[in-house]
C-alpha cells in the first residue's frame, strides 16, 4: 500500500468540505438559503435534536453552507472543527460565553483590536467577567496578570495595529502551566501565513471580514478547536466538564473527547445568543479561501514594496513591520511567519496630526476606510476611529501615537500604490511647511 | 460511568442516563488509540431508546485507567470481566476494527460467562487484520507519522464533506490518535496484526453476526469482511457506499441505521 500524504494547504482551501452536490452536480457550493429543513418523520426530527444523528434542523444551529466554510476553515488550520459566527467580535463572544462565567478573568494582550478592546474593557465587565491588559511582549507580565479565576490568555498574532508578535509557544506554554486556554485572533495572518495549531494555540478566531473572504464584502467570524485541551484535567470549565442541565445532561466533554468546546458553542452558544452566519455570507466567504494563498502571497508581496518604499521617504518618521531588522519581534517574526508578516502595518509621518490628515485625504487609490484585508487598498488612522475610545495612555500601550497611519495592502499593481503614497506624502509635506 | 475492575477504574459513556438493570445493553467497543467518543451518535440512539448503552474506554485509552494491550485475547478477557455484570442479561455487542476482534474474541470465548449475547456487530472487520510493516514502524517509531498515515488511509474522500455539521473529521482522527497514551498506537496495531482467533472465535459464536463494512475501506477491506461472513452461518454483512474505515464518522446515519435493523431484529 503506498504511503499516503495529507492533503495540502491550496488543495484544501478549493475543496475541503465539500462533495458537489448529489442531485444537481452543482460543482460550487451551493447556498442553501433556508432557515429550517424538512422532517422525514417524527423520529428523525427528535434525533436531530437529541444529537443522535448529525444533520441540520434549523439554520441559526447550522446550515449545509455554513457547515463547508466550517470545515473548509477548520482543515486549513489543522483543527478538529469549526464554528461560523455573524462577525469576529460574535466569535470572540461566543468562545468567552462558552468558556466563563460571571466572576472570571482573562488576560488579554493590550495591542488588540480596539473592537476587542472594547468587549472586554467596557462591555464584559458589566456581565462579571474582567480583562488585565499586558504588554504581549512582557511575559512576566502575563505570567503575573495569571489569577485564580483566569480562565483564558488572549492575543493576537499580530498586534493591531502596532504589529506586535505573540510569543505562541512561550504563551502557550505559560497558559497550560496554569490549566487554561490559549485563545488567539489570527486574523491578520491567515491559516496560510502561520498555523498557530502548531505553536500550542487551543482556540483561533478569525474575523472572515478580512483576509479569509478578502474582498470586503461581508461580516463574518470563525472559532476553530484544536481539541487538544483537556477540559475536564483542568478542573476550571465546569461549562464543558459538568452535565448541562439546558441539554439532557450532556457533559460535553463525555460526548466528544476532542469537541467538547465546539459542541457547546454551538448548542448553547449560537442556540441561545444566536450570533451565526448567513449562508450568503458563507459562500462569499468559501469563495475568498479559494484563492487565499494566491491572494496572500500578492498582499505581502505588495507589502513588501510599499514597506521598502516608505522606508526611503524623508516624511515618515517611521515604519512598524516585523520583517524589519529594526522591529522588536524581528527574529519571533522570522521563527513564526517565513512566508511575510502580513499586509497590515502602520508607519508614522513627521508632522503629527495635520500631516497624517492631508497624506490621507490625498490619497486616490488607498481607501479611507475602517477595515483591513480587502483586496483594495485601504487606510485610516487609528486614534481616531478604530481605537478612538482608547485613553492617550491606553493607546501609547498599543503603541499608537497621534500621527500614527495604518495601512492594508491590496493586491493592486504595486507601482500604482506607490505613486499615489508618493503623491499624498508630497502634498502632506506641503501642507506641515 | 466509572467501572470498577480489580482497583482499577474504567470509563464507560451511557449518555448521561442512568443504568436500567430491566433493558438490554448494547455494548460499543472502539479500536485503535481511538476512544468511546467514535460512537456518539450510534450509542446516544440506543439509550434514548430503549437500550442501555455502554460505549467503553479500553484500558489505557481515553478516560480508563490500566494500560493498553498488545493482544486481542488480552483485551477480550478484560470486556468479559469488566462487562460480568451486564452479560448475565440480553446484550449486544458492537465493535470497530481493532474493536470488532475484541468483540468477536470476547463472544466467541467459551469460558466467559455470555450466555445472553443476543447480537454481535463487526464494524469496519476484517480478518486477518494484518498491519504494514510501514505502518507498524511508524506507530512504534514514529506515532506522528504513523496517525497521519490511519487517519488518511481510513477516510473514502481526503477532503472532508461528512455529515457532522463543523467537523473536520480527518483532523478529529488525527487528534483522537495524537491525544491517545504514549505508546497505545504500537501496541494496538501489535494486537491486531498478531491475532489468529478469529476462525476459533466465530466458531464458539452461537449468536447471529452482523458485518458492516465501507466500500472503500483500505485499511479492513471489505472483501476480506465478506470472505469471513460467508463461512459463517449466522452472518450477514452490509456494505456502506462511498464509506471508508471510518465508518462511525463518514456514514453515521448508515451505520447508526445498520445496527439499529440489525439489533431490533436480533433481541
Amino acid at each position: 500500500m503506498p504511503q499516503p500524504t495529507r492533503t495540502r494547504f491550496d488543495t484544501l482551501a478549493l475543496h475541503a468540505g465539500q462533495v458537489p452536490d448529489p442531485r444537481t452536480g452543482a460543482r460550487a457550493v451551493p447556498i442553501y438559503q433556508t432557515a429550517s429543513y424538512v422532517f422525514r418523520d417524527s423520529e428523525h426530527a427528535a434525533s436531530l435534536f437529541n444529537m443522535e444523528r448529525p444533520g441540520h434542523a434549523y439554520s441559526r444551529l447550522s446550515n449545509p453552507t455554513v457547515s463547508v466554510l466550517e470545515e473548509r476553515v477548520a482543515a486549513l488550520e489543522e483543527g478538529v472543527g469549526g464554528i461560523a459566527t455573524a462577525s469576529g467580535q460574535a466569535a470572540l463572544h461566543l468562545a468567552i460565553a462558552t468558556l466563563m462565567d460571571a466572576g472570571s478573568h482573562i488576560v488579554s494582550s493590550s495591542a488588540i483590536y480596539g473592537g476587542s478592546h472594547n468587549l472586554l474593557q467596557y462591555t464584559l465587565p458589566r456581565f462579571g467577567i474582567t480583562a488585565t491588559f499586558v504588554s504581549p511582549r512582557d511575559v512576566d507580565a502575563i505570567r503575573a496578570a495569571i489569577r485564580p479565576e483566569t480562565r483564558m490568555i488572549f492575543g493576537e498574532v499580530l498586534g493591531n495595529p502596532g504589529n506586535d508578535v505573540l510569543n505562541l509557544p512561550v504563551v502557550a506554554e505559560l497558559a497550560h502551566e496554569h490549566g487554561i486556554p490559549l485563545v488567539i485572533d489570527s486574523t491578520f495572518t491567515t491559516p496560510y501565513l502561520i498555523r498557530p495549531f502548531d505553536y500550542g494555540t487551543d482556540i483561533i478566531m478569525h474575523s472572515a471580514t478580512k483576509f479569509l473572504c478578502g474582498h470586503g464584502t461581508v461580516i463574518g467570524g470563525v472559532l476553530v478547536d484544536n481539541g487538544r485541551f483537556n477540559w475536564e484535567q483542568s478542573g476550571k470549565f465546569p461549562t464543558l466538564s459538568d452535565p448541562y442541565e439546558g441539554f439532557h445532561q450532556m457533559s460535553f466533554d463525555e460526548e466528544s473527547s476532542t469537541g467538547a468546546f465546539l459542541l457547546r458553542a454551538r448548542r448553547e452558544g449560537l442556540r441561545d445568543f444566536g450570533a451565526c452566519m448567513s449562508p450568503t455570507t458563507a459562500f462569499y466567504v468559501l469563495q475568498g479561501l479559494e484563492t487565499l494563498s494566491v491572494r496572500m502571497d500578492r498582499h505581502v508581496a505588495n507589502t513588501r514594496r510599499v514597506i521598502e518604499f516608505l522606508q526611503d521617504q524623508d516624511a515618515v518618521e517611521n515604519v512598524s513591520y516585523p520583517e524589519l531588522p529594526e522591529h522588536p519581534d524581528y527574529h519571533l517574526a522570522q521563527s513564526l511567519l517565513p512566508r511575510g508578516a502580513g499586509a497590515v502595518f502602520s508607519f508614522t509621518l513627521k508632522g503629527g496630526r495635520e500631516a497624517g490628515r492631508v497624506f490621507v485625504e490625498s490619497l486616490q487609490i488607498f481607501s479611507h476606510l475602517a477595515n483591513v484585508g480587502d483586496a483594495k487598498s485601504l487606510v485610516i488612522h487609528p486614534a481616531s476611529t478604530t481605537h478612538y475610545r482608547m485613553s492617550e495612555a491606553d493607546l501609547l500601550e498599543a503603541g499608537i501615537s497621534p500621527g500614527t497611519i495604518r495601512l492594508s495592502i491590496g493586491l493592486e499593481d504595486a507601482d500604482d500604490l506607490l505613486e499615489d503614497l508618493s503623491r499624498a506624502i508630497h502634498r502632506s509635506r506641503k501642507a506641515a511647511s | 460511568m466509572k467501572l470498577s475492575l480489580e482497583q482499577q477504574q474504567y470509563y464507560a459513556y451511557t449518555a448521561s442516563r442512568e443504568v436500567d438493570p430491566a433493558l438490554d445493553t448494547v455494548i460499543f467497543v472502539h479500536g485503535t488509540a481511538m476512544d468511546h467518543s467514535v460512537w456518539c451518535h450510534q450509542s446516544r440512539f440506543f439509550a434514548y431508546h430503549g437500550y442501555n448503552a455502554l460505549a467503553i474506554d479500553l484500558p489505557g485509552h481515553g478516560q480508563s485507567d490500566g494500560d493498553s494491550m498488545d493482544s486481542i485475547e488480552g483485551y477480550a478477557r478484560w470486556l468479559n470481566e469488566l462487562m460480568g455484570p451486564w452479560l448475565g442479561r440480553r446484550h449486544h455487542l458492537v465493535g470497530h476494527s481493532m474493536g470488532s476482534l475484541i468483540c468477536l474474541e470476547a463472544a466467541g470465548d467459551r469460558h466467559a460467562k455470555a450466555p445472553l449475547l443476543a447480537s454481535l456487530s463487526l464494524v469496519g472487520f476484517c480478518f486477518p487484520m494484518t498491519v504494514a510493516p510501514v505502518l507498524l514502524d511508524a506507530a512504534r517509531d514514529r506515532p506522528e507519522e504513523a496517525y497521519a498515515m490511519m487517519t488518511q488511509w481510513s477516510h473514502a474522500s481526503p477532503i472532508g464533506g461528512e455529515p457532522n455539521p463543523g467537523f473536520w473529521s480527518t483532523g478529529n482522527q488525527y487528534r483522537l490518535m495524537e491525544n491517545s497514551r504514549h505508546g497505545a498506537v504500537f501496541t494496538d496495531l501489535t494486537a491486531c496484526n498478531t491475532y489468529q482467533g478469529a476462525p476459533g472465535a466465530l466458531e464458539g459464536t452461537n449468536c447471529p453476526i452482523l458485518f458492516l463494512s465501507g466500500i472503500q475501506d483500505r485499511m479492513a477491506p471489505c472483501k476480506l469482511a465478506k470472505r469471513t461472513a460467508d463461512e459463517h452461518p449466522s452472518a450477514e454483512i452490509a456494505l456502506l457506499p462511498d464509506c471508508g474505515h471510518n465508518l462511525m464518522s463518514e456514514s453515521p446515519d448508515g451505520v447508526r441505521d445498520a445496527l439499529i435493523r440489525f439489533i431490533r431484529e436480533n433481541p
